[in-house]
């Protein structure tokens, strides 16, 4: 049995850290910028469904502002407080969150049932956790995750906020990536 | 531990001042979801977690946005039914907020519709949940609270 | 041998779990959080410990203590998404034996699993 020395447990986890954020690592210039964020949480979706799924996920897309033209059977809900105030929202169709559970658990399932809904949550989790880490700016707190389920549901964000929508695809389905994030002026407490 | 008593006197406050409607606690906990039902959501990060869910018909929120926004109910848009439901889980929620040990931040505010949908809250325990009504439309409000 | 999973997400300990029982670990425990690991760990004389961090009632960090403060060298692994330098660097300071953070790849958690676990 091996024991790793304190050192070698942070140099692990550094080179970990910045082989994962050599790129696209927000400078300082560009991570106040909402796109700053968009491309974070972009980086840390396709991470996350990568390593934890093995589903490769392809951006198609961005659309400034929502995407109404799918129907989704789920989605994960993650808010940000703090410096920025953001909501952002991983968007399933039934298909690609079974295979995800089926990648996750080894499950066969052919309804979005608790289990199913537990990884979305655990899934929306690790993308914002993953872009909080990239985007790298100061005392941001994650939210806990919501998961809504319910065929065609939609979820919705104040007007006064800015909505960027990332549209991804894959062999198990195409899913949407919400980033609502409120002006800056406004967030600051 | 948030009180009946404090969800009636916020909600109470709200909806009487935005709407000039009253509100009045009701027994009845029959299933809103076969009222096309909306429900705004905001959560509380900090020395408090949590979150507010306020969960009422499709027609109170039409009647609610008519009201806020000063329109005819006809003329009320899917889109203002959301930014009133919004709203109206935001100031409930601030309100819970002040209630609860700080300091804290109130999240924006989420805003779910559909014809059938369910909502969960990870690492959470319903606190108090309170059914209520206005302009004799279903209203619940529901405070659930981190488990750390 | 007795291995100690304990997560709030009950997806993430049944990952776990799986990942343990590819590699012949049969004997495995879920605790919810750290207040029902450490009564756990009480209770049985575990051989191996994978913790979260953020977990409600008690921390991966504060259960890492207790289980050093009670004088036990079992190996512990934290499994987080806390892999900020200070935070790992806090870990280390509290007796954690390695670290991986989330998400990870399955055969990441095999390695880390390899290391300590003799079947």
């Amino acid at each position: 049995m091996t024991e790793m020395a304190g050192q070698d447990i942070l140099a692990e986890v550094l080179q970990r850290n910045s082989s994962l954020f050599q790129s696209p690592r927000e400078t300082q210039e560009t991570k106040d910028l909402p796109e700053g964020i968009q491309t974070c949480v972009e980086a840390s979706t396709v991470q996350v469904f990568k390593t934890m799924c093995g589903i490769d996920l392809t951006r198609n897309e961005r659309i400034d502002g929502r995407c109404d033209a799918f129907n989704f059977d789920a989605s994960g809900i993650v808010t940000i407080t703090g410096a920025t105030q953001a909501t952002v929202a991983v968007r399933f169709p039934k298909q690609l969150a079974l295979a995800c559970t089926n990648a996750l658990l080894g499950k066969t399932s052919d309804r979005i049932d608790e289990e199913v809904v537990d990884v979305i949550g655990e899934i929306a989790n690790m993308v914002v956790g993953g872009a909080k880490e990239r985007f790298a700016a100061p005392n941001l707190t994650l939210g806990l995750p919501l998961v809504v389920t319910g065929s065609g549901h939609r979820v919705l964000m104040p007007p006064q906020v800015n909505i960027l929508s990332s549209l991804f695809s894959s062999a198990s389905g195409d899913c949407i990536v919400e980033i609502g994030i409120k002006p800056s002026a406004d967030s600051r407490e | 531990m948030i009180s009946t008593e404090d969800i009636l006197t916020i909600t109470e406050n709200v909806f009487t001042t935005m709407i000039d409607s009253p509100v009045e606690l009701d027994n009845d906990e029959s299933d809103l979801a076969a009222h096309a039902p909306i429900t705004g959501c905001v959560q509380i990060a900090g020395e408090w977690s949590g979150a507010v869910l306020v969960q009422t018909t499709g027609d109170f929120a039409t009647q609610a946005a008519s009201k806020m926004l000063m329109l005819d109910q006809a003329e009320v848009c899917i889109e203002d039914r959301q930014d009133t439901m919004a709203e109206i889980a935001n100031m409930i929620g601030g309100n819970i907020k002040s209630l609860v040990p700080g300091p804290s931040t109130l999240s924006l505010p989420t805003v779910t519709t559909g014809e059938d949908f369910d909502i969960r809250i990870f690492g959470t325990t319903v606190e108090n949940s309170v059914a209520m009504t206005a302009n004799g439309q279903q209203l619940k409000v529901i405070v659930c609270r981190g488990c750390e | 041998m007795k291995v100690l999973v304990v997560d709030d997400s009950g997806v993430m300990r049944k990952i776990i779990v799986r990942a343990l029982n590819a590699c012949g670990i049969k004997d495995t425990f879920e605790a919810r959080d750290g207040v029902d690991g450490w009564t756990q760990f009480q209770a049985t004389p575990f051989d191996l410990v994978l913790t979260d961090w953020n977990m409600p009632e008690m921390s991966g960090l504060e259960f890492l203590k207790e289980i050093r403060g009670s004088g036990s060298t079992v190996p512990v692994i934290m499994v987080t998404t806390e892999g900020e330098k200070g935070r790992v660097i806090e870990a280390i300071q509290a007796g954690v034996t390695d670290y991986l953070c989330k998400p990870f790849e399955q055969e990441d958690l095999q390695r880390k699993l390899d290391k300590y676990v003799a079947v």
